[in-house]
Parts: C-alpha cells; sequence; structure tokens
C-alpha cells in the first residue's frame, strides 16, 4: 500500500472512529438535574419538575408555600455550552445559583470558582443585565468563562421570572464584538495570503512580521491562538453565538476558507503564537531541523494518534477543553500546572536547538492540518475524475 | 564561625575566578576573540546564572522554598536562552 493511500485509509478510519465515539457519546448524555436544582434552594423541602423544563421549590410537601422557581439557562462557554441553575422567587430576585453543567479548561474554571463570581448574582434581578465589571464582578484571565456564566444566568432567570408570571422584556440581541484581535487576524491571513503569492520578493520579512504580531496579539494580549478545543468544539457541534464569537468564526472559516482556495495553511507557519514564539527561540539557537529520517513516519504518526485521541477523549466526554493538552495558556497566561510549566520549559529550551519541535512533534493542529488538506486532495482527484468521464460517456 | 559571611563570599571569589580563567582557557582553545563587551556580557551571564541560585538560597532561608525555586528556574530559563546567544555570538565574531 503506498504512502497516500495508507494516508486515506486512516483518515476515513479515524473519521469513522470519531463519528462513532460521537453518537455513542450523544446517546448516554442525559444528566439527571435534580441534584443541582436543589443546591441552588437548600432550604426547599419538596422541588419538582414542571413542563417546559422549570422546576418548583416548595417549603415543603404540601406546595402551599412557593419559595422559588428554578430554570436552566446557557451560555456559550470556551468549550462549548455552560448552563447554570437560577433559582428565582416570587418577586424576581436571584436567590440561589448552580453550575449545571460546563465544558471549560479546569484551569479557567477554576478561576472563576474561586473568584466567587456565582455568588455576586444572589439579590440580583431578573431584570438585570449581570454585565462584567458592572453588575457582577469580572474574573480578570478568563473573560470567556464568566460572560458564559454570566449570560447563562441571565437567561435563567428570565425563564424562571416568565414562569413565575412577571413582566419579562425580549432581550435585545447582544452587541457584535469585533476589535483588535478580529480586526489583527483578518490582517495576519491577508498577509499570509501575499506572502504565499510566488511573485511576492518580501515573503521572509512578510512571515516575521505577521509571526511577531501573532505573537504579541494573538499571545500574550489576547490568549487566542487556534487549539484542539475549537476543533472538537467544531465536531460536537458547539456553534457558539456569532455576535460575541467572530473572532472563532473569522479562525476557523478564515483557515478552512484559505485551504480550500488557496491548499495553504494560513495559520500555523505565519501568524501560530506559540510557533512564532519556538521560531524566536531558534533564531536565538540556530535551531535546525534534527528528525532523524528513519524515525520521521513514526514521529508523524505518533503525533497523529495522539491528536486523535485527544479529539475522541473530547467527544465521548462531549466536553472539548477536556482533552487539550497545549501549552499555549501556559505561555501567555502564565496559567498551569506545575508538569505544563515543566513541559513548557523543555519545549522551549528544545526549541533553541531544533525547529519548532511542538509543531513538529507534538501539536495536535498539524494532524488536523494535514487531514484538510488530504480531504481537499481527494475531493479534488474525484472531482477531475468525474468531470473527465462524462464527455467519454 | 559565621560560615553564611565572610568565607562564603570568599569562596564565591574563589569560584568566580576559577570559572574566569577556565572561560578564558575555553575561548582561548576555540579561538574567540575575546573583546571588552564581550567578556562584559559573559559577566552579565555568569551574574544572572549565580543570582539564580543565590535567590533561590535566600528566599529558603525566608521560609520561602516555593517561591525561591521558581524564581531558580525562571532564572536558569533565562540563564540557557541568553547562554545559547551568548556562545552563538563569541563563536560567530570569531570567524
Amino acid at each position: 500500500m503506498n504512502n497516500r493511500r495508507t494516508n486515506r485509509v486512516f483518515a476515513l478510519g479515524a473519521l469513522v472512529l470519531i463519528a462513532v465515539v460521537w453518537i455513542v457519546s450523544a446517546a448516554r448524555e442525559q444528566a439527571d438535574l435534580m441534584p443541582i436544582v436543589r443546591q441552588t434552594v437548600p432550604g426547599a423541602g419538596h422541588v419538582i419538575r414542571q413542563d417546559g423544563g422549570v422546576f418548583s421549590a416548595w417549603a415543603d410537601d404540601t406546595e402551599t408555600e412557593l419559595l422559588a422557581r428554578i430554570a436552566i439557562g446557557t451560555g456559550d462557554g470556551y468549550g462549548g455550552p455552560f448552563q447554570v441553575a437560577v433559582a428565582v422567587d416570587r418577586w424576581g430576585a436571584v436567590i440561589g445559583a448552580a453550575i449545571a453543567d460546563e465544558k471549560e479548561t479546569p484551569a479557567w474554571m477554576e478561576r472563576v470558582l474561586d473568584s466567587g463570581l456565582i455568588w455576586s448574582l444572589i439579590g440580583k434581578s431578573y431584570r438585570d443585565e449581570f454585565r462584567l465589571g458592572l453588575d457582577v464582578d469580572g474574573v480578570t484571565g478568563a473573560t470567556c468563562t464568566a460572560r458564559a456564566l454570566a449570560d447563562a444566568a441571565v437567561m435563567g432567570s428570565r425563564a424562571a421570572a416568565e414562569n413565575l408570571g412577571l413582566p419579562v422584556e425580549a432581550r435585545r440581541p447582544p452587541k457584535i464584538v469585533f476589535g483588535i484581535p478580529e480586526i489583527v487576524l483578518i490582517l495576519l491571513f491577508a498577509i499570509g495570503f501575499v506572502g504565499h503569492q510566488s511573485r511576492f520578493p518580501y515573503a521572509k520579512q512578510a512571515r516575521w512580521i505577521s509571526m511577531i504580531t501573532g505573537l504579541v496579539v494573538l499571545g500574550f494580549l489576547y490568549n487566542s491562538p487556534v487549539t484542539l478545543a475549537y476543533i472538537t468544539k467544531l465536531v460536537l457541534g458547539y456553534w457558539p453565538q456569532w455576535q460575541t464569537n467572530l473572532y472563532w468564526y473569522f479562525l476557523i472559516g478564515g483557515i478552512l476558507f484559505v485551504f480550500t482556495v488557496d491548499n495553504k495553511n494560513p495559520y500555523c507557519d505565519w501568524c501560530c503564537p506559540f510557533g512564532a514564539a519556538q521560531e524566536c527561540m531558534g533564531a536565538i539557537g540556530g535551531a535546525k531541523s534534527r528528525t532523524p529520517l528513519r524515525f520521521q513516519r513514526l514521529l508523524i504518526w505518533l503525533q497523529r494518534l495522539l491528536a486523535l485521541t485527544a479529539i475522541l477523549l473530547g467527544v465521548w466526554f462531549r466536553n472539548p477543553g477536556v482533552a487539550s493538552y497545549e501549552l499555549f495558556g501556559t505561555l501567555f497566561e502564565l496559567l498551569g500546572s506545575s508538569v505544563q510549566f515543566a513541559a513548557l520549559g523543555l519545549v522551549l529550551i528544545a526549541a533553541l536547538f531544533i525547529k519548532r519541535p511542538w509543531c513538529n512533534y507534538l501539536c495536535p493542529i498539524r494532524p488536523v492540518v494535514d487531514l484538510i488538506r488530504l480531504t481537499r486532495q481527494t475531493v479534488k482527484e474525484q472531482w477531475q475524475k468525474a468531470t473527465l468521464r462524462t464527455p467519454a460517456a | 564561625m559565621d560560615l553564611t559571611g565572610g568565607p562564603f563570599w570568599f569562596l564565591m571569589g574563589v569560584i568566580f575566578v576559577l570559572v574566569a580563567s577556565g572561560f578564558h582557557a575555553f575561548a582561548r582553545d576555540r579561538g574567540w576573540v575575546i573583546t571588552w563587551w564581550k567578556a562584559l556580557l559573559a559577566v552579565i551571564w555568569y551574574a544572572i546564572f549565580s543570582l539564580s541560585f543565590f535567590a533561590w538560597g535566600t528566599l529558603i532561608g525566608e521560609n520561602e522554598a516555593a517561591a525561591g525555586l521558581k524564581l531558580f528556574l525562571i532564572g536558569l530559563f533565562v540563564s540557557i536562552v541568553f547562554g545559547v546567544a551568548l556562545v552563538r555570538l563569541l563563536a560567530h565574531s570569531s570567524r
């Protein structure tokens, strides 16, 4: 079996495996919400589920004194839907809240939990917008997770208030978030597109400008590189709200678009901030590609196996963040465990001597990029075969 | 006798002289031309490297061993990066 056929067979096998795990994990995902709901009103003697997914918390079994209505609100988290159970009393005040489901990266989630954000919701009215830093406490370094929690709480409190018969005004659509990261990303893709043209004489300089900008803006300022969680999120079908997640759509859509049109990778070698950090280290140490030829294929397949395992774990647990093993947050936010910091140190020191060690041997994005490239190639070949056959027939 | 006072710094001085003469011999063997600014860079590197250890020891004495270890590791990381750059600079400019 030649190399190309092997790649196609394994790619197909991987896609089938992901599909099977997806179906199995979707079938078993039926969380029992009652224990979470009870946490929101600990003093309730009797809690029942009503139609429409709203719960009622009564003082006792006689159901004469209603303490609160509890509804589950959903926000867009970093790894997917973020659900919060919110208890609202008869006057529309939030009296309890508990996280029902989340798919966040543990380090970020821990930061939000430690901040006490969820406790700052207590006493708010269902009419409040729960704006971070204004109505409720913000959380530095975990804005996406904190915003998801606040949005979920708004949705939950309004649903509960509506069920109580309180007047609920239609919520205004969210403001479109289009700022520096989105503008910079579009510019970087544009630089990459121009730089990839064979007649462009300043490709090397353009690539360094793109890399340094990516390192500073997408890395240190906004910590928004492509991670495996983005890909797993896509596989799981968690499409975030476009108004507040334009960056995500530009990033994934841009990569797929440029690949389809140009067959060039606009991200990894040009604006990935972690790749740029490694290249900077490589420039200091004079790094070279040092993969022994006889291990080259083995290392490529190990990297693919690692990425596939991570995706399968993310799909199995239906939590994109659970198996992400990238060190991006450790470098750009200085957030991570001792093991992650040790691994980051090793990768950066290795990058002094070996060209992009993370990208070449460990990064899960590269196998995904290879899969996109292979799919494009296969579709194109099949298309060409079909168009050649048609006139003869 | 207080070993953390005079004798310690005397020992540090002896080590510094040995390191400096070792570096001089190493540079001569390699054919590196050591100008005053290269020597200054080498001294700065040695200062960062040894300060990482001193900071660690000092923080252990202040009952901040965990912080000391972190500072030491950061210092070591900076020393390695700066050291690699320094060796490349010295080797490159001697040609």
